[in-house]
């Protein structure tokens, strides 16, 4: 058996605090993000990119302000492509995606997981196609750890007769950990990291997390850039604000969940 | 108590979920029912059909068929075609309703975005199956994924 002296206790403490230190500045800094935030075109082995949405940590403690309060649910939505947000090179683009991708509109697979929520299911276009996923329910993810919630991306082709030398879509995801309506989301219910479009989940910009989505960029890799391209471009697409107040929410067969 | 609420929100009201659109599975076989009304005659499903290397090989053609499930009609037939680049190719499923698919059809454009049509000969409802896949040249599987672009 340990023999505790004094000095091992202290020092352990010590440890521990440090620890704790440690953990919380970790935390304080891992938005949600995948695990893969940059993939080639359709050039991925086994046809999808393998991916997740890693959750970095739980909502905000109103006690301790420590951001392990335990989460319960994730959103994840990719834009529709639709009627996106396109910028080229910082500029906004008036045209439409497929100016610069030809096959964008059913991005994303989930990969059946029940290692930390119970339940999970699509969010889809009315054409049938997958825009994103919700999972939520069982045992959730405890406070102080960390999530990798799996999925995979379709392969994404670049237009080859487009300038554009990458494709960054940007990600709204939501992080649940207490159900409540669209006026009770705070850093004590919900981490939203979604751009900031003006849809009813931007919330302040004084928020943690503020306008900090998670990104997918999609480098060129299959055909060379047109000549008259010169060094390319970097495309950027984000949902809309209508996107994300339609989408980012938990549907059930019929009956929504997420926010009340 | 949270856990405990979204539990029992998701828990009483769990179902089996009927699609009432384009069912779209990985199998590979896409399935619905056009024109529901029987009004529309120009009633035409659009999907994008990516063919890549999934480890199997490149793609050197798309292969396809469709298949009506409804009951046989007069004059009333559904149609797929392929289109890429240059290429095109149509195929119609010549008696309905008996269980068998078209005549297989192909256009051969390597890997890529290949636009993929289903359309009928005039007004009134129709259920099919549309079955679709990439293969190499020796006629493996490769790498097969669908956007659905139109269902009107």
């Amino acid at each position: 058996m340990f023999k505790t002296t004094g000095k091992f206790k202290y020092r352990a403490l010590m440890l521990m605090a440090a620890l704790g230190l440690s953990a919380a500045g970790q935390s304080a800094l891992a938005h949600t993000r995948l695990k893969t935030p940059v993939i080639n075109e359709n050039a991925a082995a086994f046809g999808s990119d393998y991916n997740a949405a890693v959750i970095g940590h739980g909502c905000t403690n109103p006690v301790t302000g420590a951001v392990d309060v335990d989460v319960i649910g994730t959103v994840v939505v990719f834009p529709d492509g639709k009627d996106s947000i396109i910028t080229v090179g910082g500029t906004p683009h008036t045209g439409s995606l497929a100016d610069f991708v030809t096959n964008w509109g059913n991005p994303v697979t989930k990969i059946q997981d029940r290692s930390i929520f119970d339940y999970e299911d699509y969010i889809k276009d009315s054409l049938g196609n997958k825009l994103g996923f919700w999972t939520g329910g069982g045992k959730g993810l405890k406070g102080g750890f960390r999530a990798v919630v799996p999925f995979a991306t379709a392969g994404v082709v670049i237009n080859e007769a487009s300038c554009a030398k990458s494709v960054t879509f940007v990600l709204g995801i939501a992080d649940i950990c207490q159900i409540t309506d669209v006026a009770g989301i705070n850093a004590e219910t919900v981490n939203v990291w979604a751009p900031a479009v003006g849809s009813v989940y931007d919330g302040s910009p004084t928020r943690h997390g503020y306008d900090s989505p998670a990104t997918l960029t999609v480098n060129r890799s299959i055909t060379p850039l047109p000549e008259s391209c010169g060094a390319g471009v970097d495309v950027v697409v984000k949902p809309s604000a209508n996107q994300l107040d339609r989408d980012l929410r938990i549907n059930f067969d019929g009956k929504q969940i997420w926010p009340q | 108590m949270p856990h405990r609420l979204f539990q029992k929100a998701v828990a009483t009201i769990f179902t089996v979920i009927t699609l009432g659109y384009a069912s779209v599975s990985g199998a590979h076989d896409a399935g619905a029912t056009m024109d529901l009304n029987g009004t529309v005659a120009t009633f035409t499903g659009y999907a994008l059909v990516t063919c890549f290397d999934d480890g199997n090989g490149p793609t050197d053609n798309l292969v396809a068929s469709v298949k009506d499930t409804s009951l046989p009609q007069d004059n009333l037939l559904v149609n797929l075609q392929i289109i890429k680049g240059n290429h095109a190719i149509s195929t119609t499923d010549p008696v309905s309703g008996d269980g068998n698919f078209s005549p297989e059809v192909r256009v051969h454009g390597g890997n890529g975005v290949y636009q993929l049509l289903v359309n009928k000969t005039k007004e009134g409802a129709r259920s099919f199956v549309v079955s679709y896949h990439c293969m190499t040249a020796s006629n493996a599987h490769t790498g097969t994924d669908i956007v659905v672009q139109q269902f009107e």
